[in-house]
């Protein structure tokens, strides 16, 4: 355990470093970060101005979108195309018989890119939404400790989904495209693009049986008061039986993963 | 006129230098250089058919010079003119009458068989269907390329698409041809077989073959007529016969190993260098006595066990020049 | 003519390279066509929830973003692969080889470095267009169709020729460009909309020196009989002279950085 703790601040020290020495990666960061932040603004302030939909307000709807980047600035780890590149160069092979965890190794470089992204895009993009555009508060201090908690469910669940798409470069000869099709899924079905209370009723309904709505939609509509009070629990654990159900699944896959490598070589 | 002509051509890079002392905006904004003279005052001349051995030690100006000749850079001072032609202005012109190979950089295209490199090459350089047809069988065959040209590239081995190479190089039947280290890290048999084409094709279709290379073999088979560089100048251009005169020294060595213990022979042209019991070593001048006439001079007179000349070969030569 | 044959020839060969690996080709189509479906789709949900965007209704800001996408698939096509290129372009000797053939470099580099992945966007956005097409009120003249043609045309002329502009220091610099990256990101990020959703400088810069409204914005609605922008109304007749204007633009930027072209070192 010491040991893996060790290894994960190392791995990001070193990735930091790495990124630091690029002063034009900082620049474009930030850059892309206030991009997106006021196409998001301009389209929606623009939307409002013309009517109300949804019972919502711009500036719920401005609070969803950022701490929504700023989260999936966290979650938007491309395992397919790590694990694909693995598989393809043969790499994967030497990263399995180190004495350490290969998802640890893979989470960690993960996070190392995620820090440096929230220092050069996140809180630019942050500070930039308080003070121009004015983001809603949670709704008490109990509010935001479960936003968190459902925040951290959140992320292991779509961790957990992505590997399991990631697993598929086992049998396919090509890896590139599993991003896309992941990306697909979260705009479509997980609240990416549009919260999920402008969604028609019909697809609404498909949502909820689904576990992508449950990453990054969940712990929003419970900052914002969206889900009653009541039934926050009930999320909360139906976020905990997800969890659950992906982890079953993806020791499964990866078990098969693993014989079809050693048996056949990669 | 000559087919390539250089003269009192100079290349100077330009290398940005980073001083600590000067802000970064200023380092930005008015940004300081030093120069490098990488080809300095170079002058020669090669006619057609001509096949020339371009040597130097690595940074000599080798690839610089060979660049300046297909138009990639424009010479600092002096004129480059190729087919009498400035080739930077003419580039076009003439690269249909010119072939490259720069190292190990492929040309061919990689997912593809090698026939299909050739058909692009064709429309590329705006060949006719006949002459096409029969130049490529023919570099087919002095390449033995048939059993790979339906092959994908990306099969090939090193060896193989070298060859592939050097064919699509000479498949619109250039007139001049620039080989920037064409030997590099292939096997004796593939070295040997290019050689052999090299040879074979500038005697029959009489391209002109300006080689650069680090493999003395490579020289000492191809190259009819060397032309040496090293820190950007010329320091020889001439016949191979004539450098090895020029560069070996004035004397060779012959060492013999006699069936009996014998003394040390005395001649007027044998300067003693060693003697020990039935093993003797004597200095002699080219100038005095030819190797066969000092061989048959020793074996005459004693019987003997072994007899050895040594001289200087290239590799030993270029070694002294480099290292100067 | 020589020049177009053998282009074409080139592309040929490229597209022949492609095709060895079918399965490859094929999962990238799939996972374009969901991943810019469901982009369109949620498009149109967000405006459909609201009614109309800055005046525009659903299908009219799905047949903008499809032509602004159509017309960056177009010119990406050619032009992508060269601008990533160009970096190492100068440092792997492949300019070099541009060189020495008997036509222009950059027309060379461009064919061999054509990407024929982007089929697939032209594919989903032509679905796109007909969905539009089919539900907008427009009376379809010979000349709309003549026009619909040229904007799409000049489109993809604007966004090529601002692609190599940005990306061409890379050549000199030897990494990636920063005016490279600014482009991505507005491209990206902002025009797919009207762009009068944005403040008036936004809109004036986006019509003199970063003339991206030229791109669909402007002609798209010559199309849709509207008279938007901060200019006077024959703005949205502009594009084909822009486009002219920045090929005149491109080609002075790549002779001036060619013309002292050094190659890497001895």
């Amino acid at each position: 355990m010491v040991y893996s703790i060790k290894l994960y601040t190392q791995i990001i020290a070193k990735e930091a470093q790495r990124f630091f020495t690029y002063r034009v990666n900082i620049l474009s960061g930030c850059l892309t970060a206030l991009f997106m932040l006021g196409a998001r603004y301009a389209l929606w302030a623009a939307l409002f101005a013309a009517g109300n939909a949804g019972q919502s307000s711009l500036a719920e709807t401005m609070t969803y979108f950022v701490i929504c980047d700023i989260i999936m600035i966290w979650l938007a780890s491309s395992y397919g195309n790590t694990i694909g590149e693995d598989i393809r160069s043969g790499d994967i092979a030497q990263k399995l018989i180190k004495p350490c965890s290969y998802h640890l190794m893979l989470v960690s470089s993960f996070h190392a890119t995620s820090m440096t992204s929230t220092l050069t895009r996140a809180l630019p993009m942050f500070i930039i939404a308080v003070i121009f555009i004015g983001l809603l508060p949670p709704a008490s201090v109990v509010t935001l400790f479960v936003f968190l908690l459902s925040v951290i469910l959140g992320a292991v669940i779509y961790s957990l989904i992505d590997l399991i798409i990631s697993y598929t470069a086992f049998w396919l000869t090509d890896y590139w495209c599993l991003s896309w099709f992941k990306r697909a899924l979260f705009v479509l079905f997980g609240g990416l693009a549009l919260p999920l209370w402008f969604y028609p009723g019909w697809l609404y309904e498909v949502c909820k049986y689904l576990p992508f709505q449950y990453t990054i939609y969940t712990p929003l509509a419970v900052y914002l008061g969206r889900i009653p009070s009541g039934q926050v629990v009930f999320s909360i654990a139906l976020q905990l039986l997800w969890i659950c159900i992906l982890f079953l699944l993806e020791r499964i896959i990866w078990m098969y993963a693993k014989h079809k490598m050693t048996v056949q070589g990669g | 006129m000559s087919q390539i002509n250089l003269s009192e051509v100079t290349k100077d890079y330009k290398i940005r230098i980073r001083n600590n002392n000067r802000s970064k905006i200023a380092d930005f904004f008015r940004p300081q250089y030093d120069i490098k003279r990488a080809v300095d005052n170079v002058n020669f001349s090669v006619e057609p058919g001509e096949m020339v051995g371009y040597i130097g030690p690595n940074g000599a100006g080798k690839s610089t010079t060979i660049k300046m000749l297909t138009g990639i850079l424009t010479p600092t001072g002096g004129q480059v003119s190729v087919f009498g032609r400035d080739p930077c202005r003419n580039r076009k012109k003439n690269a249909l009458k010119m072939g490259v190979v720069f190292g190990q950089r492929s040309q061919l295209l990689w997912d593809l068989p090698v026939q299909d490199t050739f058909e692009l090459f064709k429309t590329m350089y705006k060949m006719e269907q006949g002459i096409f047809t029969k130049q490529r069988d023919r570099l087919v065959e002095m390449l033995d390329m048939s059993g790979f040209i339906a092959q994908a590239v990306r099969q090939l081995s090193l060896g193989q698409r070298m060859r592939a190479n050097l064919a699509l190089c000479f498949l619109h039947q250039p007139e001049v041809v620039y080989l920037d280290e064409p030997t590099i890290g292939l096997d004796v048999l593939v070295k040997e077989r290019i050689r052999d084409f090299l040879k074979q094709i500038n005697k029959e279709q009489g391209t002109t073959i300006l080689l650069t290379t680090h493999d003395t073999q490579d020289i000492e088979q191809i190259a009819e007529r060397l032309i040496l560089i090293d820190n950007g100048q010329l320091l020889f251009d001439g016949g191979r016969e004539s450098f090895h005169k020029q560069y070996q020294g004035t004397e060779f060595m012959i060492e013999i190993e006699f069936v009996n213990p014998t003394a040390e022979l005395v001649h007027k042209n044998f300067r003693t260098h060693k003697v020990e019991g039935n093993r003797h070593s004597y200095w002699v001048p080219y100038s005095k006595m030819g190797r066969g006439e000092a061989i048959s001079y020793v074996a005459n007179d004693h019987p003997v066990a072994d007899i050895k000349v040594s001289e200087l070969g290239l590799e030993d030569i270029l070694k002294n020049i480099y290292a100067e | 003519m020589h020049t177009f044959l053998l282009f074409c020839k080139i592309v040929k060969y490229r597209f022949r390279s492609i095709i060895e690996y079918p399965g490859a080709f094929i999962g990238g189509l799939a996972a374009q066509w969901l991943a810019y479906g469901i982009e369109m789709m949620m498009l149109f949900l967000i405006v459909w929830n609201f009614g109309t965007l800055a005046g525009w209704v659903p299908e009219e800001v799905i047949f903008l973003y499809a032509l602004w996408l159509l017309s960056y698939a177009i010119a990406a096509s050619f032009t992508f692969n060269i601008c990533r290129n160009f970096p190492q372009m100068a440092i792997n000797g492949s300019l070099d080889e541009a060189f020495i053939r008997p036509m222009s470099p950059i027309v060379y580099l461009i064919a061999t470095t054509y990407n024929l992945g982007y089929i697939s966007h032209i594919m989903i956005t032509t679905a796109a267009l007909i969905f539009s097409i089919s539900r907008l009120t427009v009376v379809w003249s010979v000349l709309n169709w003549f026009w619909l043609f040229l904007l799409i045309i000049t489109g993809a002329v604007i966004q090529g020729c601002m692609m190599l502009i940005c990306d061409m220091p890379a050549l000199r610099t030897r990494s990636q460009s920063p005016t490279g990256m600014f482009f991505w990101d507005v491209n990206w990020w902002l025009i797919q909309y009207p762009i009068s959703i944005y403040p008036r400088p936004v809109q004036l810069l986006f019509t003199s020196i970063l003339p991206f409204g030229f791109i669909g914005f402007y002609p798209v609605q010559v199309l849709l009989g509207k008279q938007e922008g901060i200019l006077p109304e024959i703005t949205i007749w502009l594009s084909p002279v822009v486009a002219v204007m920045l090929i005149f633009i491109t080609v002075l930027c790549w002779r001036g950085l060619t013309s002292r072209y050094e190659s890497a070192g001895t």
